[in-house]
């Protein structure tokens, strides 16, 4: 396989990146690897390879920069690297890129399935029904489309 | 409902005197968190507190619980918080001291239902049944779950459900765990692959004292890892027929035990019976051992005059901290060894030896010749 950048040699680098579940692949040559400012030694990202070395470490401007933390509990993400545990459930969205990959080697699937608090249910009901509105006016089925007015109207209120 | 009177009940769990077979019990239990609190581990233990009387508070209010009992691990003694765990209502988090201070749990007067409060979430809501009969005890849970949630909001989102401290309980917070006696499947050299098989499938397999703990007694814990992308009814099927299927296999290497190595099968038997009913020290290591032969000889019918119940309420009866509440005073080791092996032979009562008479009948001669010339 050719080297991904300069096209022209053999590649013997193989960079393999996960970034929001996704999993993205690099093959480079030695010589664009090494370009590129980096040693076979350290370990690398891929997103430093391809935004160079500062890529995806805190921005070096003035103080310190600060870890990120959850807005909602305040927890660090160290504090989420050192124990595997959340601090609370904001933090799902927080640190989603973090939890993600772990997800993915846990479970069965990525998406919730099963019971949910009556309010959720309600809303998930509230959606397929609009869906079904939609389609009813659009086919001009309007006697269906009444009928599921009125089903959304007593949920909503 | 104190404490005290718990302990001198064998567990509804253990179902005394109805032959539950190779599933000893199941649990079933859902973990949920309050929306907006910071899950137990992240909050101090002021927040913990302040939150467990809120939830007490809640759950007070709910008619299946009203003559339950609502215990505050701060104010319990180590052995109290002990005999908890034996009696499978609390985890080792709560019982541990510094990481328990500001949990509870809140046991139906069944004693079917424990609701651990600030464990490793702010709710694990259990429910616990004998043998395999989890479709009830699911439909009991589900309906606290519904009551429960209509005096809190639960964390949840829709996309990865119902949001858990841990990532692997994320979803349905749902585990299920079964609890089996596979002697047949020791015997035959056969655990170790269906060990291997079952986690291939996604599934745990512990000893009794759960995660980390060796299968004393061989009684196995087998549960499912994964809760997020199954719904509670497919879980729910899915553990009841690895269940049913583990306990066939089971009964399977049993039959093929008792053709192919009959004469070690009972003296296996034959041995337990003969030192619970005249040891006088027992550990609880080996006590369990022995139980778990008995009830593999009553289930054999080598053994009469004894209910497996019986056996199952021993085994939780002769725990460590069990022993020693009913013993009263703090016993040392020995003296509670004697205990034990009191409380065995006790067990055992009239019960006899069967086969002996039918082992020699069988042409099982051949077996033993030299004894016979000797």
């Amino acid at each position: 396989m050719k080297c991904n950048l300069c096209h022209k040699n053999e590649a013997h680098v193989h960079f393999k990146h996960m970034s929001n579940g996704e999993v993205k692949e690099l093959y480079v040559c030695e010589a664009c690897a090494a370009a590129q400012g980096f040693s076979m030694q350290a370990p690398l990202s891929l997103s430093q390879f391809l935004f160079g070395p500062d890529a995806g470490l805190p921005k070096r401007a003035g103080a310190p920069a600060r870890e990120r933390q959850c807005a909602a509990c305040r927890m660090p993400l160290s504090e989420f690297r050192k124990r595997s545990r959340l601090g609370c459930g904001e933090c799902y969205e927080t640190f989603s890129d973090e939890v993600a990959p772990l997800l993915r080697s846990m479970h069965k699937g990525m998406r919730h399935e099963g019971r949910a608090p009556a309010a959720e249910r309600i809303r998930r009901d509230v959606w397929n029904l609009r869906k079904q509105l939609k389609d009813a006016v659009a086919s001009q089925r309007f006697e269906d489309a009444a009928a599921l007015r009125d089903r959304i109207k007593a949920l909503t209120q | 409902m104190i404490l005290d009177d718990l302990v001198k009940n064998p567990g509804a769990w253990l179902a005394t005197g109805r032959d539950t077979g190779v599933a000893l019990s199941h649990r079933i239990r859902l973990a949920r968190n309050v929306k907006g609190e910071p899950f137990p581990g992240w909050a101090g233990v002021g927040v913990r507190r302040v939150l467990r009387e809120r939830l007490f508070e809640t759950l007070r209010d709910i008619p299946a619980l009203r003559n339950g009992l609502f215990l505050n691990m701060d104010s319990l003694d180590a052995l109290d918080r002990e005999t908890l765990k034996e009696r499978r209502l609390i985890s080792l988090e709560l019982v541990e001291q510094d990481k328990g201070q500001g949990g509870g749990v809140v046991v139906s007067e069944d004693e079917q239902i424990a609701i651990m409060i600030n464990e490793e979430d702010h709710f694990r809501i259990q429910g616990i049944g004998s043998g395999m009969d989890a479709r009830r005890t699911w439909t009991r849970l589900r309906e606290l779950d519904e009551e429960i949630e209509q005096r809190v909001e639960y964390a949840f989102s829709s996309a990865l459900g119902y949001l858990t401290a841990c990532p692997s309980n994320v979803g349905t917070g749902l585990r299920v765990s079964v609890m089996m006696h596979l002697p047949g499947l020791r015997i035959m050299d056969e655990m170790g692959p269906a060990a291997k098989g079952l986690e291939k499938m996604g599934l745990a397999v512990r000893g009794l004292n759960g995660e980390g703990t060796e299968a004393w007694g061989n009684l196995y814990q087998i549960s499912n890892q994964s809760t997020l992308g199954e719904s509670e009814e497919a879980l729910l099927d899915r553990m009841l027929k690895i269940g049913l299927e583990m306990a066939m296999h089971e009964e399977n290497a049993r039959t093929r035990a008792l053709e192919s190595r009959g004469v070690s099968l009972r003296d296996h038997v034959g041995r337990a019976f003969g030192i619970v009913r005249h040891a006088t020290m027992l550990s609880f290591q080996e006590a369990v051992d022995l139980l778990s032969a008995l009830r593999l000889g009553v289930d054999l019918g080598l053994i009469g005059r004894l209910s497996v119940g019986r056996i199952n309420e021993a085994l939780l009866l002769t725990q460590p901290a069990h022993l020693q509440k009913m013993a009263g005073a703090v016993k040392t080791p020995d003296e509670r060894d004697e205990w034990r092996a009191r409380m065995t032979r006790d067990m055992l009562g009239s019960a006899t030896l069967k086969g002996a008479r039918g082992r020699r009948a069988a042409g099982a001669r051949s077996a033993m010749p030299a004894r016979k010339s000797s």
